[in-house]
């Protein structure tokens, strides 16, 4: 067996003998040392740029987000600013001191006042959410949509009906404020 | 009794390099393992520029890594180079059939016989140390192609050297059975 493996050593002796590589001197070892760190400096270059620019894409899309977020944030914070009553006025203002001076009980008065009211809103199908005193109210009118303000329990014991400041007298909404006048007068007497 | 147990030189000078981007470390590491690394890859590859190339990317490789087991350099360098030579060789289909039945001589044109009989020798040891199992092929191939003795692979691959010898042994047994229906006439059966 050991015979055999001399020859094996011989037969890779003959390959190594006809196949020698270049024998590099110094120098150039030295230059081919250089080239690979030169060549591995450019990549983690090229790396690190990517990096950074994957970073700053990073940064813009956090940023972009934020922004969004901020941005919707602001919507829904400004959003109850439409019915900042500022930007709205008395249209009508209902008097209903002869019904309640029947009522002695002015908790009573409150309530029933809630009670009509959220009852006429139902029946005339109008959008509204109730912000103390008031109903913050949203009624698709002629194809657009249209807020209005109910304020109840007033200081004189009114029922105001408020429109946007921008609409005229003679707009829609006045056939709307009739029809809710009609009800509640109706309800409470 | 203090012990104290220090890093071979290769590893120290790859450590500094790492801290101190000292191109000087690296030179000197790549001086010391070039000569060694270099031979194995041009002996599996058999083209100056390839094996060029190979190193240059193994290195390269290594220099990624940044971390890795202390003490390893040269076996790690020594792995990865090898594997990229190997899968060089796969790549460029190389390797023929000489293991089939299909091989004949009957067509090859005599003026060149001489030639091709040369190339294929040097297809078939390529192709046998390809075929043997990790361990036996790693020491074969510091062994026959980087040319070193059992005490070098031993310090190269961190292993005793009688581990060596003996992987050495079993490496030569395969090379014999896979080349001896090959060179029939240099092996005893």
């Amino acid at each position: 067996m050991s015979d055999n493996h001399d020859k094996l050593d011989d037969l890779f002796n003959e390959y190594n003998n006809k196949n020698k590589p270049k024998e590099f001197s110094k120098s150039e070892q030295k230059k081919r040392s250089d080239e690979i760190l030169n060549k591995f400096n450019i990549e983690e270059e090229k790396n690190n740029k990517r990096i950074s620019i994957s970073g700053k894409v990073l940064f813009y899309a956090i940023a972009a987000t934020l922004s969004v977020i901020a941005l919707a944030t602001l919507i829904i914070i400004s959003s109850p600013s439409e019915y900042d009553l500022q930007n709205f006025t008395v249209e009508r203002s209902i008097d209903l001191t002869s019904f309640r001076m029947l009522h002695e009980d002015e908790d009573s008065v409150n309530e029933n006042d809630s009670e009509i009211i959220n009852g006429i809103l139902k029946d005339l199908s109008i959008d509204f959410t109730k912000d103390g005193n008031y109903y913050q109210c949203e009624k698709q009118i002629d194809g657009e949509k249209v807020k209005f303000i109910i304020e109840t329990n007033t200081d004189k014991g009114h029922i105001n009906l408020f429109q946007p400041n921008e609409y005229s007298l003679n707009s829609n909404i006045s056939k709307l404020f009739d029809e809710i006048e009609y009800k509640i007068r109706k309800s409470f007497f | 009794m203090n012990t104290t147990y220090t890093l071979p030189i290769e590893d120290r000078l790859f450590e500094d390099y790492l801290k101190t981007k000292d191109s000087r470390s690296f030179n000197k590491l790549f001086e010391l393992v070039s000569p060694w690394l270099h031979k194995s890859i041009y002996r599996i590859t058999l083209d100056g520029e390839v094996s060029r190339d190979i190193e240059q990317d193994s290195w390269i490789c290594l220099l990624r890594k940044k971390k890795y087991k202390k003490g390893n350099l040269k076996a790690l360098i020594f792995t990865i180079a090898k594997n990229n030579a190997l899968m060089w060789l796969r790549k460029t289909k190389v390797e023929r059939a000489f293991f089939k039945d299909d091989y004949t001589v009957n067509s090859i044109d005599t003026s060149t016989f001489d030639e091709i009989i040369r190339d294929d020798n040097r297809i078939i040891i390529r192709q046998s140390i390809s075929q043997l199992e990790i361990y036996y092929q790693d020491v074969a191939i510091l062994y026959y192609f980087s040319e070193l003795k059992v005490k070098e692979i031993a310090n190269i691959l961190d292993v005793p050297e009688n581990t060596i010898k003996t992987r050495l042994r079993r490496a030569k047994e395969r090379l014999v059975a896979l080349l001896s229906p090959i060179y029939e006439k240099e092996f005893s059966h």
